[in-house]
């Protein structure tokens, strides 16, 4: 249980992780949840979810909601200049989980920034590198820096395996979903020029696609467990459901495809781009 | 290879505890179908099969200025405000209240401040039939709900 929850990995991983996912939370709240601002003007469509009634959430009205974007914006930053990352980051996660609760409050919730939220909960959690005489080498790791990347795969995976259990619950089973026409249905309201294409040339694909998507939600778990070139592989092949939906139906899923970063050993990215600038000062 | 530095007993508790939480919640959220439990609660998009003889309802909103022709405006924060996932879970009431498109149109016109303000807008639906999982026949368009401007 302790080798699988709390394995020893590199701090160096959490400081590369954590500018990949405050950089997306930045992005993230100017872009795919900028709702939060439109809210502001539509009062009478507030549904408050369970968190948000349980904190007293009144709507969000636009003080609160330019008050919100300044913390985590400025959160971000200081962060992102690695000054103080715990303190910035405990800012950046209150403040964008009250973000969040505003922007999923008002009739529609969405299901792809589950790994991002828990991401900016983890990451203040995981102490710095030592400075002091017990200075730690470039190699330090902790099982404080593991917990918290295994936390975000953990969501990740579970984005893909729990969307299984409403699959059955609303179809009936598996296999009706899997044969039915949700991917004709959402071409048609949402799709793409390909996809409207597809419709019309050759609708027997979706129902192999259809499959094809199930099987890579059913299996989501068995990714937890792999290591090296098939991880690499496993990592891949989710990326690529994703440039399909993109493409199809112009859902990128962009908060958790970031996340499938915590998979991957982002300390070798700081020492290939040192190795990269000392050679081209040496160039010079 | 430097020794990892490794967790208390205590931290190592909150944390477990703290995972297993979570996976109850989401679990409880898929098992009620409910999205209240928002960010652990059901991950239930595109989860309705569509019947492969069903139809395609497709939401839609109208406006028009004055006695002007009839013209779509699309859903997103970038236009009246709201999304059409919004305003599709929000159908009952907004039949019930056909005032909750006014801040929708009012929206709308403060993005087009140098135009007429809208007169009327229609909440419509545009519904395809299917046949072995593709589309058949003619579109059909439904008027859900009609606002007028007071």
């Amino acid at each position: 249980m302790r080798a699988l929850l709390f394995p020893a990995l590199p701090l160096a991983r959490v400081q590369v992780m954590r500018v990949i996912v405050y950089a997306m939370v930045a992005l993230d709240v100017l872009t795919l949840s900028s709702d939060v601002l439109s809210h502001a003007r539509n009062p009478g469509y507030y549904a408050p979810v369970l968190f948000a009634r349980w904190l007293h959430l009144p709507a969000v009205t636009p003080l609160v909601a330019y008050t919100l974007l300044a913390l985590i914006l400025g959160g971000c930053a200081v962060a992102l200049a690695g000054r103080r990352p715990r303190a910035a980051g405990a800012v950046v996660a209150v403040a964008f989980t009250l973000w969040m609760l505003y922007s999923n409050s008002y009739g529609y919730v969405a299901h792809d920034h589950l790994a991002l939220m828990v991401a900016v909960a983890v990451l203040p959690t995981v102490p710095l590198p030592r400075t002091d005489g017990r200075g730690d080498g470039p190699d330090a790791s902790s099982e404080a820096a593991g917990w918290a990347l295994r936390a975000i795969q953990i969501a990740v995976v579970c984005t893909y395996f729990f969307s299984v259990i409403p699959k059955i619950l609303y179809s009936g089973s598996l296999a009706a979903w899997g044969n039915s026409a949700i991917l004709t249905w959402a071409s048609i309201r949402r799709g793409s020029v390909v996809a409207h294409w597809l419709v019309e040339t050759m609708p027997w694909i979706f129902v192999p696609a259809q499959w094809a998507g199930l099987a890579l939600e059913l299996l989501s778990p068995v990714v937890l467990l792999l290591r090296g070139r098939a991880l690499y592989v496993a990592v891949a092949l989710y990326l690529g459901f994703h440039l399909a939906t993109l493409v199809l139906l112009g859902i990128h899923f962009l908060p958790t495809v970031v996340c499938w970063a915590a998979f991957l050993p982002l300390e070798r990215l700081p020492v290939a781009l040192r190795r990269r600038v000392s050679g081209r000062s040496r160039r010079r | 290879m430097p020794t990892p530095r490794r967790l208390g007993a205590l931290p190592v508790l909150w944390r477990t505890l703290a995972v297993l939480l979570c996976l109850g919640v989401l679990l409880t959220g898929a098992l009620t179908r409910s999205n209240d439990l928002f960010p652990l609660g059901v991950l239930d998009q595109f989860s309705k099969g569509t019947d492969p003889a069903g139809e395609v309802v497709n939401t839609c909103l109208q406006g028009r200025r004055g006695t002007g022709e009839w013209f779509d405006i699309p859903f997103g924060s970038r236009s009246v405000g709201i999304g059409r996932a919004e305003v599709e879970n929000t159908l009952e009431q907004i039949r019930e209240d056909p005032e909750l498109l006014a801040p929708l149109a009012a929206e709308y016109d403060r993005r087009h401040a140098g135009q007429e303000p809208l007169t009327e807008l229609v909440l419509c639906q545009r519904i395809t039939s299917l046949e072995d999982g593709t589309a058949t026949g003619e579109e059909e368009f439904v008027v859900v709900v009609r606002w007028s401007a007071p």
